[in-house]
């Protein structure tokens, strides 16, 4: 019995196929310089794309004569380096190369599920377009979370600019409504609307900074907190405050 | 725990758990159209493994005995190779016609989660290296003229500027 690894060329086709599936872009180009045709199969193409960019408008449209997925994952690649250069004119390139269509709802489905992009220029993107943020934050769940993991679990897929400014209020709201409606059956909330969730999130990103920043000497307390909340909102529901206190407390800030 | 008893090619009987056996879908689709729940006498014959392979097999299965199914192949899931559980690895210290082997009776027996984790170990053998160092790991004969090579860089330029 032989002790080396026979040359993939020779190996039964789905078994070097598999061991093949297992290698990203590069090292697949680099794989192709020894086994031109099998690292050139158009299936491990169509897994790497569909991989790093999970939704395009261009998947559900007839293919051209002469595609193929390899061609798709080189254009793909150029145009996220063009996004994550500058995400006005990746977006554009999506566009002008019929691999997104310029639509709101596709946009944010293709953002939702790409993963070469970068957070900041998505960030940047999304500022000159809110009916898009609204679309991309309502394509995520949150039910079965409490509201503190919740806003920890957007702002994990969103980036925090650095200053409280408009966009963080607009994602917020679009935030609140989506959570509510989320939880309409969830009967911790059974007193709440969009509007006071909305004032409630405000109230634990400031408990955040409060207690995380090493500046604040005088840290907010429980009954402070649930006084303040409980003047914003006009909601007397102190024990679902109270444990929001708690869980900053203990697991820390809302946004890091 | 019901015994079965299994017969690899060069005729080694091995005592099995019928749960462990059961991982194989090759082996589970046969005792099932058999209707065979314990030993009754007659071995099965597993016929294209040999003794060695398929007690490295039989080792695999019974340590991975309780492991929740796999998910089925997520197109978007990440594609990564430095997931191998520990003890994988160390089962994989082996010399590579042996993995070789192991990975064809993967394959044979239907075991998917051995067949993964021995293909994404030949994996890592090719990962990060040039063209020359994979023909060295798998004494491939270099037989391109230097032109053709040369076509090949060229159409493959896009992954070098990575």
């Amino acid at each position: 019995m032989s002790t080396e690894l026979p040359d993939l060329a020779y190996w039964p086709p789905e078994l070097s196929l598999h061991v093949l599936s297992n290698l990203n872009a590069t090292d697949l180009c680099l794989a192709s310089c020894v086994w031109d045709e099998l690292a050139k199969d158009d299936c491990l193409w169509h897994s790497l794309c569909y991989s790093q960019w999970g939704y395009l408008s261009c998947y559900f449209k007839p293919k051209p004569k002469n595609f193929s997925y390899h061609k798709l994952y080189l254009r793909l690649d150029e145009a996220s380096v063009t996004f994550n250069a500058d995400c006005h004119l990746g977006i554009n390139y999506f566009i002008k190369y019929g691999l997104l269509h310029d639509d709101p709802q596709e946009i944010a489905r293709f953002l939702h599920k790409a993963k070469p992009l970068d957070r900041t220029q998505v960030r940047y993107y999304l500022e000159s377009r809110p009916e898009i943020l609204d679309s991309l934050i309502n394509l995520h769940n949150f039910d079965n979370l409490s509201l503190a993991n919740a806003l920890r679990k957007l702002f994990h897929i969103f980036e925090t600019p650095d200053t409280a400014n408009h966009y963080l209020h607009l994602m917020v709201e679009i935030f609140s409504k989506r959570f509510a409606q989320c939880n309409s059956n969830n009967w911790l909330f059974r007193n709440h609307t969009p509007e006071t969730i909305y004032v409630l999130c405000f109230s634990l990103i400031m408990l955040s900074v409060d207690l995380s920043n090493p500046h604040i000497k005088n840290k907010m307390s429980k009954r402070e907190f649930i006084r303040n909340v409980r003047g914003a909102i006009r909601v007397a529901d102190d024990e679902l405050y109270g444990h929001l206190y708690d869980d900053i407390y203990l697991r820390g800030h809302i946004a890091k | 725990m019901p015994i079965i008893k299994l017969l690899s090619s060069d005729e080694e009987p091995f005592e099995v758990d019928v749960d462990i056996a059961r991982m194989s879908i090759t082996l589970r689709t046969m005792l099932d159209d058999l209707g065979i729940e314990e030993d009754d006498g007659e071995p099965i014959p597993v016929q294209n493994v040999n003794s060695s392979i398929l007690r490295k097999v039989i080792q695999w299965c019974t340590y991975h005995k309780n492991d929740p199914p796999t998910p089925d192949d997520d197109e978007q899931r990440e594609k990564r190779t430095d997931d191998i559980p520990s003890w994988d690895a160390d089962f994989l210290k082996v010399d590579q016609g042996t993995l070789f082997e192991i990975i064809l009776a993967a394959n044979y027996l239907d075991i998917k989660g051995l067949l993964d984790v021995t293909c994404k170990t030949v994996a890592n053998m090719i990962r990060g290296k040039t063209p020359e160092e994979i023909r060295k790991t798998f004494n491939i004969k270099n037989d391109f003229t230097p032109q053709e090579e040369e076509q090949i860089r060229r159409e493959n330029e896009w992954c070098e500027e990575k």
